[in-house]
């Protein structure tokens, strides 16, 4: 009997062990999470907002390209102030942006407005700015130097790279 | 109710994902028995998942039995779940005790050795710096989300989601944050609700649509001011146990979700008479 009621104690516990998902953050990180991108969140909530307003393909992609924009700035910050936390955390965060929402949204474009209308040069005027703006971002993040030599920021710098080949309008 | 006890209840609970109202309010305002609940939750998925044969229906009254036989190390029955699924569980358990037991020794060994010896390295400073953002990665994500949403209805689902977020935000720091900070959070969800979702909503009835669509529209619409009103309940079960300056804060986001309500309530109305 004892050994029943052991084992069904020790399964549990094992069960209980296997279900752990990471650890919650302690409050104190939270705030001081939150306090940091505060402003940054709030930029992101407007840009969701103007996201859910575009209606059609080119104003997505100008929408989009805004969210990208606003996490490079942030990139480039972090990268002035070498902490490469930080520059990962962005680089991550932009490059997802970039290669799931922006890429797609204007390639949807190109096969929606009809070339050499108006919009068109519009759509291609989006697409050469978001490329400048990933070249940009891409040069900002630190090669050397107490940033440049993180392991972390290495492989996100390998990630852009790669992506580097296929964002090319 | 100290954390001890809450967690011990959530665990007696029949089903851990129905956590009565008397828990609820402790949890609204306790991250780590917050997390327990989760966490037990999930168990309870996971073993509901599990693939057993159906065992007889008197096998969970037979297990209490052996259970509580003799000297009473558990002084009361082990919570389990109602139904067939006992049996199953209490069946799979019975045939594989033994070599789960040895796994479960296996791996609480290797837990305690491991934390009995000191890891090297220096500990994070936290003033250095700071793990990623999980809010953060939320909030990216939902912009992404929205990128790719191309009708109305599917804006709703991820517009629905942020605003879930910045209440459970909102809820979570509520005790820590300031009052400013939460002030930013209420705002943020007022607009995402009165400013975002409503929109949507009301872009959902300027088109044609069939039958079926019509009825999958109204059961979102329905989703959603279900959602709302669950933010508002359980923002107002929070209202007491949190500072005084955090109260009107989240006053706003129940207020909100309250009008959110409302306003879907009369484009609904509306669509119903553009429809007769």
């Amino acid at each position: 009997m004892r050994r029943a009621v052991l084992t069904l104690i020790a399964m549990a516990l094992c069960a209980w062990v296997s279900a752990q998902g990471p650890a919650p953050l302690p409050a104190e990180i939270q705030v001081k999470q939150f306090k940091t991108n505060r402003i940054l969140i709030e930029n992101l909530v407007d840009h969701g907002i103007d996201l859910s307003n575009a209606d059609d393909p080119l104003e997505r992609a100008k929408a989009c390209r805004q969210t990208a924009r606003t996490l490079a700035n942030y990139l480039e910050r972090a990268a002035d102030a070498e902490d490469a936390e930080r520059i990962a955390e962005f680089a991550t965060l932009y490059g997802e942006v970039v290669r799931d929402g922006l890429v797609p949204i204007l390639e949807s474009a190109r096969t929606i407005i009809p070339n050499g209308s108006p919009r068109w040069s519009e759509l291609q005027e989006t697409s050469r700015k978001a490329a400048a703006d990933f070249a940009e971002a891409r040069k900002c993040i630190p090669t050397a130097g107490k940033a440049g030599e993180s392991e972390k920021v290495k492989a996100v710098l390998a990630i852009l790279a790669e992506m580097q080949a296929k964002f090319a309008p | 109710m100290n954390c001890q006890v809450v967690q011990n209840k959530i665990i007696a609970l029949a089903d851990p994902r129905l956590i009565p109202d008397a828990l609820r309010e402790h949890l609204a305002g306790c991250a780590a028995c917050r997390d327990w609940a989760q966490q037990a939750a999930r168990l309870e998925r996971l073993l509901e998942g599990l693939p057993a044969p159906a065992a007889p229906a008197d096998r969970k009254a037979a297990l209490v039995e052996q259970i509580t036989f003799g000297a009473p190390i558990i002084t009361r029955p082990l919570a389990m779940p109602a139904g067939q699924r006992e049996s199953r569980f209490a069946a799979f358990l019975q045939r594989n005790a033994v070599v789960i037991a040895g796994l479960a020794a296996a791996i609480l060994i290797a837990v305690g050795v491991w934390n009995l010896f000191p890891r090297g390295g220096p500990k994070p400073d936290l003033t250095q710096s700071i793990p990623d953002d999980p809010f953060l990665k939320k909030m990216v994500a939902r912009d992404l989300a929205l990128a790719k949403a191309d009708t109305p209805a599917k804006r709703l689902v991820v517009l629905g989601g942020m605003a879930e977020d910045l209440s459970i935000q909102a809820r979570s720091l509520a005790r820590v944050a300031s009052a400013d900070e939460l002030r930013d959070l209420a705002r943020w969800y007022d607009k995402v609700v009165k400013g975002a979702i409503v929109k949507q909503a009301e872009k959902m009835h300027g088109v044609t649509l069939t039958p079926a669509e019509v009825k999958a529209r109204a059961e979102m619409l329905g989703a959603l001011t279900k959602q709302l009103g669950d933010t508002a309940a359980e923002t107002d079960q929070l209202l007491n146990s949190v500072p005084p300056d955090a109260k009107p804060v989240l006053q706003k986001i129940a207020d909100a979700a309250r009008d959110g309500q409302k306003l879907i309530g009369v484009v609904e109305l509306r669509g119903e008479k553009d429809k007769n």
